[in-house]
């Protein structure tokens, strides 16, 4: 991505996928909603890695939640958005949306070549 | 229940590598991925993943102590230049006048002592450089110090071994010379990476006061200033004028605000 956007594509989606989550924002409900949002599956090792480095970023921050028997009695790492994190998220925003700028739609210019 | 060796394996792999909590959570979630229909392979190639990036992101972490411990170690040389006159000067001086084993303890002081000296200034100068708090963490500062400081006791003690412990053959050259001795000099390394491991990181990075408060403290500076050069006689209705007016001046700036 440019080096004007503040995020690359694994952290802005692993990001929306924590916004998306909410509260229940974890390893497993994050490879499974990276999964959903980018149609391709997610290891896990990777959503780690990229929670860490968000995490030393200051982006998200995490807190152990309650340990459960499915789980062989371990607690799960629930994740949260901060808030320099959602202010990197919109300025992502704002620099994608001013990079389509004066971009026209080149579907609907196609479809009216096609038609002639 | 019995558990499948397979992943087993990788449980096993995530204790070693990675710190507890983290450690906790992704087993739990590979256990929970495993239930819900994931193969054990897939599992433990996760695992395989995640203790590798642990290891990267530990090893990049100790990069920049570890080229810091080389390049200060490299100044030592500069160091002994420093305090060599005067550490020889002294050791002439009561050369004489000590019996062994006096002597010997001497020799030991005027070799380790600069060398400790150079160790904490080493790591003084590694928490300027890095921000590191020495103040905020005084236990684990202090632990840092005595590590370093225990490694380089223990270069002695390897020094005396070579020597077949015998102290009346240790010479202050034995520490004077790092760059010759390698071996002193892989101990002052070592020490130094040590202690700087050890020392603890700033959790809050040091916070500017807002420009508002900033002002407004000034302000009240500026009003207590002010008051405390009116005159003792002067009485308190006379003062008044002044404090209304730094009054109107703290709320001017509030308001501006």
């Amino acid at each position: 991505m440019s080096e004007r956007l503040p995020l690359n594509d694994s952290d802005l989606v692993t990001l929306l996928a924590i916004l998306r989550l909410g509260d229940e924002a974890y390893g497993v409900s994050l490879c499974k909603e990276i999964g959903s949002i980018t149609g391709t599956g997610a290891a896990l090792a990777s959503v780690y890695k990229a929670l860490d480095r968000l995490e030393q970023s200051g982006l998200v921050v995490s807190r152990m939640g309650e340990p459960s028997p499915e789980r062989g009695g371990r607690a799960k790492r629930l994740v949260r958005v901060t808030a320099k994190g959602l202010r990197a998220i919109d300025e992502t925003r704002a620099a994608l949306n001013d990079l389509w700028r004066d971009v026209p739609v080149y579907g609907s210019i196609a479809q009216k070549e096609k038609s002639r | 229940m019995r558990q499948d060796p397979v992943l087993g394996v990788a449980l096993w792999l995530l204790t070693v590598s990675s710190s507890g909590r983290d450690a906790e959570a992704f087993a739990g979630d590979l256990l929970e991925l495993f239930h819900a229909g994931c193969s054990r392979w897939w599992c433990l190639r996760q695992a395989l993943l995640r203790s590798g990036s642990v290891t990267e992101q530990r090893l990049r972490a100790s990069l920049v102590p570890l080229c810091y411990c080389a390049v200060f170690v490299l100044l030592h040389p500069l160091w002994q230049q420093l305090y060599t006159p005067s550490v020889a000067g002294l050791l002439t001086k009561y050369r004489g006048a000590i019996q062994w084993p006096g002597s010997a303890v001497l020799e030991m002081i005027a070799g380790l002592l600069p060398a400790f000296l150079f160790l904490y200034v080493g790591v003084f100068v590694y928490s300027l450089l890095r921000h590191r708090s020495l103040q905020s963490h005084p236990v684990a500062t202090l632990l840092s110090l005595n590590v370093g400081a225990c490694l380089l006791f223990v270069a002695m003690l390897v020094r005396l071994h070579v020597l077949h412990n015998d102290l009346r053959l240790l010479s202050r050259a034995d520490f004077y010379y790092p760059l010759v001795h390698g071996r002193f000099s892989v101990l002052l390394f070592l020490s130094l990476f040590g202690a700087v491991l050890i020392l603890p990181r700033t959790d809050q990075p040091r916070r500017r006061k807002p420009s508002h408060v900033a002002m407004r403290s000034m302000v009240q500076r500026i009003a207590r200033r002010f008051g405390s050069m009116a005159p003792p006689d002067v009485p308190r209705a006379i003062r008044r004028p002044h404090e209304t007016a730094t009054k109107s001046l703290l709320l001017f700036t509030m308001s501006e605000r």
